[in-house]
């Protein structure tokens, strides 16, 4: 790569993240993590690949022009994350077998066992149920994906959450009750 | 709520409560991971290193060829490294990262690539090898070699698609499997749909692959002790160069070999192959904690033909990220990224080259024990599957040998 080359794509990528506006990049931000989630179970825990996928992440954002409102901004975040990793797969030969795969049906099965039913720890050793799981789970929305994680996963008390959120215990409650919701929405909906 | 969604949600929350116990979820990142998305990887310190490699009219690792160009990547990781180590004037002090790196000994390693390939024809796939007993580093770079009996298991995986308009074979497309273990020692090959292009243009070719679109498993027990195939083929996994000079010896080679061994000096007229022995060399001499500072200028002057820019990042938990981009001169790595993922007090961790070739490709080579999962390696299940075709080698050898028994005795 010459100087001049080099000045160039530094300047090209200097331009663009200039140009991420300010509430996108606060979004970014806010998100991250959970877009950085998006791409790590994907991958198939490729964390490598997942920071590159998040780098032109960034990018595009910065590169696109269209105006998207505020509240909006993740939605559309998410949307470039999915044609991203859909693009990577779809550009390479083929997928490693470790690599989870959305299996519909199985997810709407899930979607429906999770509400009729006490899962039998058997059941969610298998692969594939974690698989849509994590799947759906990291398809969440963020404010909901970082409640069920730090809920269920950290095992972090709704008197904590509460407290982190400046809301009370009811509301908590309330928030975790929509979240559990839209996971089996979106299970239902997996693909 | 009603009732039935109260009871519906009681039953989500416990079930999400067991889930939440037994899968992990992604990992989390580091404030330094979160600012790297944002930038490029920003260094301590930024090696730029612009030299006027036409007037030298070097032409160091301009080729095509696949095999020559993971070579040359992986050359020119090490040189990164090297660069890396002896420019830093960071906490990473070189002298300890060479230490290490002399003392490092080798379980074992992975190697996947994804879409490498140029010219209308591209290769994903992985090798991952177990050794039985640890190896020295330089072993894997020298011409020494391997002993095959060190081979604790062996899998590899390639899948091989040509594009339409490739012209000795059209839209062709191949999948290699083979596990070489003391439980199971077997190659399977199938191919894909053949393009109408293909049995248009070779009909014959297009008649033998159709005999392995259902799979053909070749059943290697009992033929690798009795016909050494090691021994006679040698198993050449290398990055590069061409079959050494002792594979009679039952050696393996693994990584760049070559058997030139130029010395340490540099001359712009011996041509490719001599810089590319001068490279391995070093490679060699640098894994080996034997790079001294003649080398190290060697290595720098190398960088500074090949005009390539290094970044090193720090990216948390004593995890340093080199960065080596602008390959422009070599055209499978024209847009290339290696990186270098190095810990500290543990050594270098992985290798990734990035945007390999036409098709956008990845390297990735991973020291320490592979994951064997054992049913890949397991023969069974192509045996069961009702469609592979089973051939056992041993017998068709078996067969031969009586065939030319009879004939003698006919004599």
């Amino acid at each position: 790569m010459s100087a001049s080359s080099a000045a160039t794509s530094v300047s090209v990528g200097v331009n663009a993240a200039a140009r991420v506006a300010s509430d996108i990049e606060a979004v970014f931000d806010r998100c991250g993590d959970g877009l950085y989630r998006y791409f790590v179970v994907r991958t198939g825990g490729d964390t490598h690949l997942a920071d590159d996928l998040m780098q032109q992440l960034w990018l595009q954002a910065g590169a696109c022009d269209t105006c998207v409102p505020t509240e909006r901004v993740e939605f559309w975040l998410r949307a470039i994350a999915k044609n991203l990793i859909r693009g990577h797969w779809r550009t390479n030969a083929r997928r490693p077998a470790h690599v989870p795969i959305a299996d519909p049906r199985l997810a709407a099965e899930l979607a429906e066992r999770l509400v009729s039913e006490e899962l039998p720890a058997e059941a969610l050793e298998q692969r594939e149920i974690r698989d849509q799981l994590l799947l759906a789970l990291t398809a969440l929305p963020n404010d909901e994906q970082v409640l069920l994680l730090e809920y269920y996963f950290h095992e972090v008390p709704q008197a904590e959450l509460g407290r982190r959120l400046g809301v009370g215990p009811r509301a908590v409650e309330g928030r975790l009750y929509r979240a559990r919701q839209t996971l089996r929405q979106v299970l239902e909906e997996l693909e | 709520m009603t009732d039935p969604d109260v009871k519906q949600d009681r039953l989500a929350d416990l079930n999400l409560k067991k889930i939440g116990r037994i899968i992990d979820p992604p990992a989390e990142t580091t404030q330094q991971q979160r600012a790297a998305w944002k930038r490029p990887p920003k260094s301590n310190r930024t090696l730029r290193l612009d030299a006027a490699r036409a007037a030298k009219g070097v032409s160091w690792m301009r080729r095509h060829r696949l095999v020559t160009a993971a070579g040359s990547a992986a050359a020119i990781v090490t040189i990164g490294v090297l660069v890396f180590l002896s420019t830093s004037p960071s906490r990473v002090e070189a002298a300890t990262i060479l230490a290490s790196l002399k003392q490092t000994s080798i379980k074992g390693l992975s190697v996947t690539f994804e879409n490498i390939g140029d010219e209308g024809a591209r290769v994903s796939g992985r090798v991952q090898i177990r050794f039985k007993q640890d190896i020295d580093p330089e072993d894997l770079i020298n011409g020494g070699g391997i002993a095959p009996s060190n081979l604790a298991a062996v899998y590899l995986s390639v899948d091989v698609k040509t594009d339409e308009d490739f012209d000795d074979l059209p839209g062709f497309e191949i999948t290699a499997e083979a596990a070489l273990s003391e439980a199971s020692q077997w190659v399977y090959l199938r191919t894909g749909d053949i393009s109408p292009k293909l049995l248009e243009e070779q009909p014959m070719v297009g008649v033998l692959l159709s005999m392995t679109r259902d799979g053909l498993l070749l059943d290697l027990e009992g033929t690798l002790e009795k016909d050494g195939l090691f021994g006679k083929h040698g198993l050449d996994l290398g990055l590069g160069g061409g079959p050494g000079p002792d594979q009679d010896q039952r050696e393996i080679t693994v990584g760049v070999s070559s058997k030139k061994r130029g010395g340490a000096h540099r001359d712009a007229d011996r041509g490719e192959d001599d810089e590319e022995g001068i490279a391995k060399k070093l490679l060699a001499d640098f894994l080996a904690g034997r790079a001294g500072a003649d080398q190290i200028q060697e290595l720098v002057e190398m960088i500074e033909d090949d005009d390539v820019d290094v970044n090193v990042t720090r990216t948390g938990d004593g995890l340093y990220v080199l960065r080596a981009t602008g390959f422009d001169d070599d055209d499978m790595l024209e847009n290339g990224v290696l990186e270098i993922h190095y810990r500290e007090n543990v050594g270098v961790e992985s290798l990734v080259v990035r945007h390999v070739g036409r098709y956008d490709g990845t390297i990735r080579l991973e020291l320490g024990v592979p994951d064997f999962d054992e049913d890949l390696l397991s023969i069974e299940r192509f045996e069961n599957d009702g469609k592979t075709r089973v051939f056992k080698v041993s017998d068709f050898t078996s067969l031969l040998e009586s065939l030319m028994g009879e004939a003698d005795d006919d004599k």
